[in-house]
């Protein structure tokens, strides 16, 4: 249902918003007003745009704490256990060597049975170490330099072993001191194994401590980015969201302008779903209604003059009247008693149908009756100079046609036409099908016509749209025009041929209706 | 150049194909021995290798213990390397500390042929087996799985071959030795004399140590310059720095070395392309120093009880002056 069209009005006012903006800045505005055009297209409410925008910037600006602390959660995991293996290690290496030495020596020099010697223990102690830094280490290499540390204190190991075998065989003082220096040897060579390891980790530390750094370091310029975008985003948001508020408001600003200026058909277009452009379309229904109101008061109006018209049409009768009951008079008193009982009877018909039960519509048949019947009468009346011919196609007969319409055009041709050539002249009425919707009716006389100045005068007053009915040509063309007009609508009318000392048709277009006693509240 | 290619085609025919790479491969021949199926086959990062290095007494052997070094770290290797400082004691000691570490194999430069039958039987015992390089240790063959480096008797054959054309089959010559006892002294001594006793022509007057160093090449042919002066018209040395310091040596003396006195060497390390490119040396002949890839290769078959050669060569070449400058340009050591 939404159309998505963006009237030009609208567009100006982003321009122009556009423009007050980037007057301020240069290039990289004018982007950014570009982007919160693009967001204050977004299809969505108000209250979801302000929410959005605001769960952005706090991800944003989250995004950034939360990785920091789980680098630097990371990193000092990493260090932590290089540390501890570090200094485990350290302790290790610092005391193993003395404390076997010492031991071993106290045996061979006999201070100290062998099999109560705690040499076996130290061992165990440092092997456990060893195998708890393996497990605590995530480096390939580190393991394979503490499986070396490992290997060397089997080896220190099988030295003990021998020398226990060699003691427990009664070996001499010299034998067990060739041992011990073995023994020596090889828990120099542990170590030196075990400093292997150590310079290992400490080395890998200074890599950490770089990779650390140059994480720390891409990780700065990432989270400036990150915090840049994030204030770039809100100001974009709030920029876009202003707009998102302001253009509508100003479009139903627009609307109601228009309504000042009395023009009900611009409405708001809802290409949008936010809440103004809701409170736009309950402006439209709000348009709605006054516009009905309004009609309704220009239809009164319209009746109103209507009224006035008829008011108008009754006051056309008493002439004809008058001037027909002098006839009768005439006649009466001439003792012409057919022709009284003619006229009478052509009068009565003519009211009659002139009457139709206060309808405003009757059938073109009637109409062309009570033109009979009005013509009738005149004849008798300009006996000498008036004739007469009436055309009309038989399906046209049923059709319906506002009263009074033909009449004023036959008296127009009566007095202005035959009665001003002194020479008589014949009145013809035709009305046949112009085509399947349309009527067309014509009144034609060959009486003096009209001179060109006359013509052009009355052509002016037949196309003039004000509606107010001049008294110009009488109360003939002008008012059947203008009644015309307002029943069959703008576009229908009279049209005039006329010239001067040959005479005049009046052409009239009527849409064929076959509605029987339609009222005329409900003929628009 | 004919010369070059002439003698490319020698090696050819000695090692079988192979490019002037630095890198010695094991050739298609030598299949994969039975696996033992018991244990799973390890790769690099589980190797623990023990180095046993004689010292550094030379580019040559710098560049052999970067070589090993540098590989190690490559293949992440876990390498303990001891470097004996020129002394046979510290490379026992050396051996012994790998002995007690257990190491899954060790490697040994030995800086002299003899007395190494004790240590290698506590290896052998403590079930670590024995990868010698680049000089050779006069042990029984059961003592040591495979033995990797020059063949310096070609060596010493290729420098009398290149000597003897140099001077045109006449000379007054000087060799300047290695250390005593050292294979690469011993074989370059032999091979060398193998082939220039076919030219009467050339007389080898005097051969003296200088131990491998460039100081100790100087000291030597600056005593045979004052004994023998200009009676001297070659020199070979058996290896590059002490040319280099036979070059000093001469030039002190008033005489223009690779002109006046033609000297041979043999390594084929930086310092002699750049003598050569000067002028002043005029033949070197290659022993390839980086046997890092090669002996790790060999130590991972060895731990994956894989069967290898007994003896595996390395490449080599021969460089003139001719191209030197070109060649320079290539050389990693």
């Amino acid at each position: 249902m939404a159309q998505k069209t963006v009237t030009p009005d609208f567009r100006q006012v982003l321009t122009r918003i556009g423009e007050q903006a980037s007057s301020t800045g240069r290039v990289p505005l004018k982007y950014f007003g570009k982007l919160a055009d693009f967001l204050a297209g977004i299809n969505l409410s108000i209250r979801t745009k302000i929410l959005a925008s605001l769960c952005v910037v706090i991800l944003l600006m989250g995004a950034t704490n939360i990785v920091s602390m789980l680098q630097v959660l990371r990193y000092s995991r990493q260090y932590d256990a290089i540390i501890t293996n570090i200094t485990t290690a350290n302790s290790i290496s610092g005391r193993v060597k003395p404390d076997i030495d010492n031991e071993m020596w106290r045996i061979v020099s006999g201070k100290v049975e062998f099999s109560s010697g705690k040499q076996y223990e130290i061992i165990d102690t440092v092997d456990t170490k060893v195998r708890w830094m393996m497990d605590n280490t995530d480096s390939q290499r580190a393991k394979v330099k503490l499986d070396l540390v490992l290997r060397t204190l089997q080896s220190l190991k099988a030295d003990l072993d021998l020398m226990g075998d060699k003691i427990a065989h009664n070996s001499t003082a010299a034998e067990n001191e060739a041992v011990l220096e073995k023994i020596r040897f090889s828990t120099s060579v542990l170590d030196e194994s075990i400093q292997n390891y150590v310079l290992y980790e400490v080395n890998r530390t200074e890599g950490q401590y770089q990779v650390m750094r140059e994480s720390f370091a891409r990780w700065q310029v990432f989270s400036i980015i990150l915090i840049f975008s994030a204030v770039g985003f809100a100001i974009v948001a709030a920029w876009s969201l202003s707009k998102s508020i302001y253009t509508p408001i100003k479009k139903l600003h627009d609307v109601t302008t228009t309504i000042t200026k009395n023009d009900l058909q611009t409405l708001m277009t809802s290409d949008n779903v936010d809440e103004i452009t809701e409170l736009g379309m309950s402006f439209n229904i709000m348009i709605g209604k006054i516009k009905e109101l309004l009609d309704s008061k220009i239809k009164e109006q319209e009746n109103l003059k209507k009224a006035e018209l008829r008011a108008l049409q009754a006051q056309i009768n008493p002439h004809f009247l008058y001037n027909t009951l002098d006839t009768i008079i005439w006649m009466a008193e001439s003792k012409k008693t057919d022709q009284v009982v003619k006229i009478v009877t052509a009068l009565s018909k003519f009211f009659r149908i002139s009457l139709s039960k206060g309808m405003d519509w009757i059938t073109i048949g009637e109409e062309v009756e009570r033109i009979k019947s009005y013509l009738t009468i005149q004849k008798m009346r300009y006996r000498d100079i008036l004739d007469f011919k009436i055309d009309v196609d038989k399906d046209v007969a049923e059709n319906t046609i506002l009263k009074l319409i033909l009449q004023p055009l036959v008296e127009n041709a009566l007095y202005h036409g035959i009665k001003n050539k002194r020479r008589g002249g014949t009145i013809s009425v035709r009305a046949r099908r112009k085509d399947e919707n349309e009527i067309l009716l014509e009144v034609e006389d060959d009486g003096i016509g009209f001179t060109p100045e006359k013509l052009a005068r009355l052509r002016n007053e037949l196309n003039d749209d004000s509606g107010e009915i001049k008294m110009e040509s009488g109360y003939g063309i002008g008012n059947v025009n203008n009644r015309i007009r307002l029943y069959y609508g703008k576009q229908y009318g009279l049209s005039i041929q006329s010239e001067y000392g040959t005479g005049t048709r009046i052409t009239l277009v009527i849409p064929s209706k076959m509605e029987t006693a339609t009222q005329d509240m409900n003929s628009l | 150049m004919s010369r070059i290619l002439f003698l490319f085609a020698i090696f050819a025919s000695l090692f079988g194909p192979v490019s002037c790479t630095q890198q010695p491969t094991l050739s298609s021949t030598e299949q994969l021995g039975p696996v033992d199926e018991t244990k799973p086959e390890k790769t690099y990062e589980d190797l623990i290798i023990g180095f046993a290095q004689l010292g550094a007494e030379s580019e040559w052997r710098v560049a052999n213990t970067n070589s090993i070094k540098e590989t190690a770290e490559q293949l992440g290797v876990e390498l303990r390397f001891y470097d004996a400082q020129q002394k046979q004691e510290n490379q026992i000691e050396a051996v012994r500390k790998l002995i007690v570490q257990k190491v899954d194999v060790i490697g040994i430069s030995p800086i002299v042929e003899t007395g190494w039958d004790e240590v290698f039987q506590e290896a052998k015992d403590a079930g670590i087996p024995i990868i010698v390089v680049d000089r050779r240790a006069d042990v029984p063959d059961d003592l040591y799985v495979s033995y990797l480096g020059s063949d310096f008797l070609e060596e010493g054959r290729n420098s009398a071959r290149v000597m003897a054309e140099l001077v045109n089959g006449n000379a007054n010559l000087v060799e300047l030795a290695g250390t005593p006892g050292s294979a690469p002294a011993n074989d370059r001594y032999r091979g060398f004399r193998e082939v220039i006793k076919d030219y009467p022509g050339i007389k080898v007057i005097d051969s003296q140590t200088g131990d491998f160093t460039l100081a100790g090449g100087r000291e030597v042919m600056m005593g045979f310059l004052e004994k023998y002066g200009k009676q001297i018209t070659a020199v070979f040395a058996h290896n590059d720095d002490m040319a280099l310091g036979a070059i000093q040596a001469i030039e002190e003396y008033g005489l223009r070395p690779g002109v006046d006195i033609k000297i041979v060497s043999v390594d084929a390390a930086r310092g002699a392309f750049e003598a050569m490119i000067a002028g002043k040396l005029n033949a070197t002949i290659e022993c390839n120093p980086l046997l890092g890839p090669s002996f790790f290769e060999l130590a991972l078959r060895v731990v994956n009880g894989q069967s290898i050669p007994k003896r595996v060569p390395s490449v080599e070449g021969i460089f003139f002056p001719e191209n030197a400058s070109e060649i320079l340009l290539t050389r990693k050591y």
